[in-house]
């Protein structure tokens, strides 16, 4: 179920909201929410929403045995198990056949590939799971002895298709005691609303013209056209991933939930290490935890930690080489902004180049990112050199691709700073004030979102199929 | 607090709005969208094997997301705000899903009346059964202040694939009948060569086909006479389709070539229709603005007043035919619709000549103005709708068979050579039918 549909925001969230408010207690609250996310994740999953139950009974019994064996090399071998049993449900359905493919390739062989189709979130739910058992071998958190929280603590719906991923430290004392408030109710409402219209409004139309120009045009594009698909397709991730995320944070704070920022507008950064701490940084935070410093971070061999690191984020995305080379791009990039620092080479001192620089090799990077098909991205990675041979006639279409949402590319480029939310806070001082617009606001995007969505097709989220 | 209170009271009352407008569904019985030309999801069958394979969930969304209280004033206001969006330029090349197999008007036949529009399938184009539709293809247009042009972009293997399909079609049919084909031109190809830039070029595909087509196959060039009239009388501005003038060329040829005597267009008298807004306006009305108050002009011909009658068939509910009769040509009918009422299986048209010639035709919506010249030429003209029969190779045959076709006729414009949903509905006709 996307959130930004019609059977979630006219009947599956007003039914949740009302049954879980006229919940008398919290017991009665958690289970509303339960039942709600398994009917979420069954109703876009209905076979692997059992698979999801099995791997949380694994880790709540895993988490339970944790937290009783005292002996060291006990408890790493089994925190071995079932990080092992994790991952290699992860392993089966996102990465199997990717394996299956390169093997083929490799030998010559013709191993069939596994029939069934990746679960929707399954990136996302395993990784919290493991941050569930790992947090409770090394002491950080006591496992939860109630097994229906911790299937809550990794079905919860607002974050569970595509996070951001909530640490159980971050929310474990959350699901037993938490207090919904009416101002949580209106700023997570406003919340849910501005993210819908980052979705529906400037993702889903930025979007159109980055799929028209790179995807059903990308073999006679030009140079301008293939930097203008670009630009549409880097504003097109941003409002679909953060607008995700700030309608999942907002249906948490709902509930009365406070989840971690996702997204702190990357694209002003100035550097790459930068852009990396303000985008996705549930991500970027849990492999710094969970592999980077483990590995042994920044205090030895840094730059082999950094290399691996980067191959897992770019696997992480998906199970295709071209993933890969982007995680690794990064990779280089990071290792190379380092090195140029310890030159006190620069470059984020110059406010607008810096920028610049790093805005033109993050969009160099999502083209890498978008395509899965080697022989498309260097297609593409060509027209975006200008040494497209075909390229003659498309320049108009380029042009009024541009046009279609013409109007809208200023309030793309003001909607990826913080532009919008200084103004709005240097006019409207008062928290009275400042209650009224939000609400006003949110009543106002719910219902523009709602009629737009009739209008456009089925439009996932793009981190659905991570 | 109670302040809180009230903006919380606010939003809830939001959510609930939200609510009601979607919980109306169960209630709407709407079937049809006219403002986007295609028919509403159906509530699924809730069991088992739906609710496992996905099918369920995926369709109750559509439902809900079809069937909304306001939805078609949301769809006005959507299509509103993408104008408010959009800078109006000279010329605008967009894409859209094409429908291939539906006709509102067979679905709702008061749905016609009100847009005047015309599918982009087939004469044929008209079905009863919703199942039926599938947007499968892309299809680039470019809009002009004063017309819409649909492009065409060829691509070599479902042009084969086509090739391949309607000589199986031809083979199907026994040879003492007289078989031709028709590939019509779209309007594009006569534009000014800054149009025509963005189209391929037909004349190359076209004679493609003709060239690999079956040797006993007699291949009517209509792209020469076409190209010799003025591009404004043989199309229509706002309708992907050739006006009945346009498509008399096509007939001429066709006389011509198969040794047929024909009425002269000179012999015919002029009719006007008023005015209509065709498909492509319908499929472009966001960023075709400016065409709105400049509707194309609808005219037809008749030869000495004659205007023949046709009996359609459509399926009942028991699976029997049933009978129904028409106008060849009616006005009432609105744009295209006007030439033959196509919201059947088949139809059969009861031409001027009385010396046994039965003519079947199969093709796209091109053979619906067609047709109404063909009709002096032969005692009996069959209209086969390839979306709606679904009887197979052995239906087909016995078709022939029992309406003693004399001549086949494949007719279909350019574009539809690379939607292979079209090709495989020829397809069928050389299959088995499935049960």
């Amino acid at each position: 179920m996307v959130f930004s549909s019609v059977i979630f925001a006219g009947l599956f969230l007003p039914i949740v909201l009302g049954l879980y408010f006229l919940s008398k207690n919290r017991i009665w609250r958690n289970i509303v929410l339960l039942i709600a996310s398994l009917i979420f994740y069954a109703w876009g999953e209905p076979k692997w929403v059992f698979a999801m139950i099995g791997l949380t009974l694994v880790d709540y019994v895993a988490g339970l045995l944790l937290a009783r064996i005292k002996g060291r090399t006990c408890k790493k071998l089994l925190l071995g198990v079932a990080i092992a049993l994790n991952l290699s449900l992860l392993f089966v359905f996102k990465y199997l056949n990717f394996a299956i493919e390169n093997f083929n390739l490799l030998t010559g062989s013709s191993v069939s590939a596994f029939p069934y189709a990746m679960p929707i979130g399954i990136s996302f739910f395993t990784f919290q799971a493991l941050t569930y058992i790992i947090d409770i071998y090394r002491g950080d958190v006591l496992p939860q002895k109630n097994y229906l929280y911790v299937l809550l603590y990794i079905s919860m719906f607002p974050q569970l298709i595509a996070g951001p991923i909530v640490r159980y430290s971050d929310i474990a004392e959350q699901i037993r005691s938490r207090n919904e408030t009416t101002e949580g109710f209106v700023n997570g409402s406003f919340r849910f609303a501005i993210g819908m219209a980052k979705k529906v409004i400037f993702a889903n139309y930025s979007g159109a013209v980055a799929t028209a120009l790179l995807t059903t045009q990308y073999s006679t594009l030009t140079a301008s056209g293939a930097w203008f698909g670009l630009f549409m397709y880097t504003f097109q991730i941003y409002f679909d991933f953060s607008g995700y995320s700030d309608m999942a944070i907002g249906l948490g704070r709902i509930f009365g939930f406070e989840f971690r920022e996702n997204f702190n507008y990357p694209y002003i950064s100035r550097s790459v290490t930068e852009f990396w701490r303000r985008w996705h940084m549930s991500l970027s935070s849990f492999f710094r935890d969970y592999v980077y410093i483990p590995l042994g971070g920044n205090r030895m061999h840094q730059y082999l930690n950094i290399l691996i690191v980067w191959a897992l984020t770019g696997l992480w995305h998906g199970a295709n080489w071209n993933f890969v080379i982007w995680g690794l791009y990064y990779a280089v990039l990071l290792v190379a902004e380092k090195k140029l620092n310890r030159l006190e080479i620069n470059f984020s001192r110059l406010p607008i180049v810096s920028n610049v620089l790093l805005l033109l090799t993050v969009m160099v990077g999502w083209g890498i990112f978008y395509y899965t098909d080697f022989s498309q991205m260097i297609g593409f990675m060509r027209s975006l050199v200008g040494l497209n041979p075909d390229a003659i006639t498309m320049s108009i279409k380029e042009l009024t691709s541009s046009n279609q949402i013409f109007y809208l590319i200023p309030l793309l480029i003001i909607g990826v700073t913080p532009i919008p939310k200084k103004i709005a806070v240097r006019i409207v001082k008062k928290e009275r004030a400042q209650t009224f617009l939000k609400t006003f606001t949110c009543v106002a995007l719910l219902a523009l979102c709602f009629v737009l969505i009739m209008n456009q097709s089925y439009n996932p989220f793009l981190y659905f199929r991570f | 607090m109670k302040r809180t209170g009230f903006y919380v009271f606010v939003i809830a009352l939001a959510f609930c709005c939200l609510f009601g407008i979607s919980v109306y569904s169960f209630w709407n019985p709407q079937t049809v969208s006219t403002e986007e030309n295609r028919a509403l999801t159906s509530m699924p069958v809730f069991d088992k094997e739906t609710w496992f394979s996905g099918e369920f969930s995926q369709e109750a969304e559509d439902f809900f997301s079809d069937h909304v209280l306001y939805r078609s004033w949301s769809i006005a206001c959507a299509q509103e705000f993408e104008t408010l969006m959009a800078r109006q330029s000279e010329l605008q090349i967009v894409s859209h899903d094409v429908d291939i197999g539906l006709d509102i008007a067979a679905v709702d036949p008061s749905a016609a009346a009100d847009s005047g529009t015309a599918s982009d399938g087939s004469t044929a184009a008209n079905t009863t059964d919703s199942d039926d539709t599938t947007a499968d293809e892309q299809q680039d247009y470019i809009i002009l202040s004063d017309r819409i042009l649909s492009l065409y972009r060829f691509d070599e293997a479902d042009t084969w694939y086509y090739i391949n399909t309607i000589n199986a079609c031809f083979n199907t049919v026994p040879d003492y009948i007289n078989k031709y084909l028709i590939l019509a031109p779209s309007r594009v190809a006569f534009e000014d060569a800054a149009y025509q830039k963005y189209s391929s070029d037909q004349k190359a595909a076209i004679d493609l086909v003709y060239d690999n087509t079956d040797s006993l196959v007699l291949t009517v060039d209509a792209y020469t006479p076409l190209s010799e009239q003025d591009r404004d009388e043989t199309y229509f501005r706002t309708d992907h389709h050739w006006s009945q003038f346009g498509s008399y060329f096509a007939a001429k040829a066709l006389f011509d070539i198969a040794g047929i005597d024909y009425v002269p267009i000179e012999d015919y008298d002029e009719y006007e229709a008023g005015t209509f807004l065709g498909f492509l306006y319908a499929q472009n009305k966001a960023a075709a603005v400016d065409l709105a108050n400049y509707p194309d002009k609808l005219e037809y011909y008749l030869y000495d007043g004659i205007n023949n009658n046709m009996t359609y068939y459509t399926l009942g509910d028991n699976g029997e035919y049933v009978e129904a009769q028409a106008l060849m040509i009616d006005p009432s009918r609105q744009g295209y619709y006007t030439f033959l009422e196509s919201s059947c299986v088949y139809s059969v048209i009861d031409g001027s000549q009385h010396d046994g010639s039965c003519l079947l035709v199969v093709g796209d919506s091109y053979a619906d103005a067609l047709c109404t010249w063909l009709a002096q030429s032969f005692e009996k003209v069959v209209v086969l709708d390839l979306f709606e029969f679904e009887e197979g190779r052995a239906g087909f045959v016995n078709m022939i068979r029992n309406m003693d076709v004399t001549d086949f006729l494949i007719i279909n414009h350019v574009n539809n050579l690379e939607h292979v949903n079209f090709t495989a509905e020829i397809k069928n006709l050389t299959q088995d039918a499935e049960e």
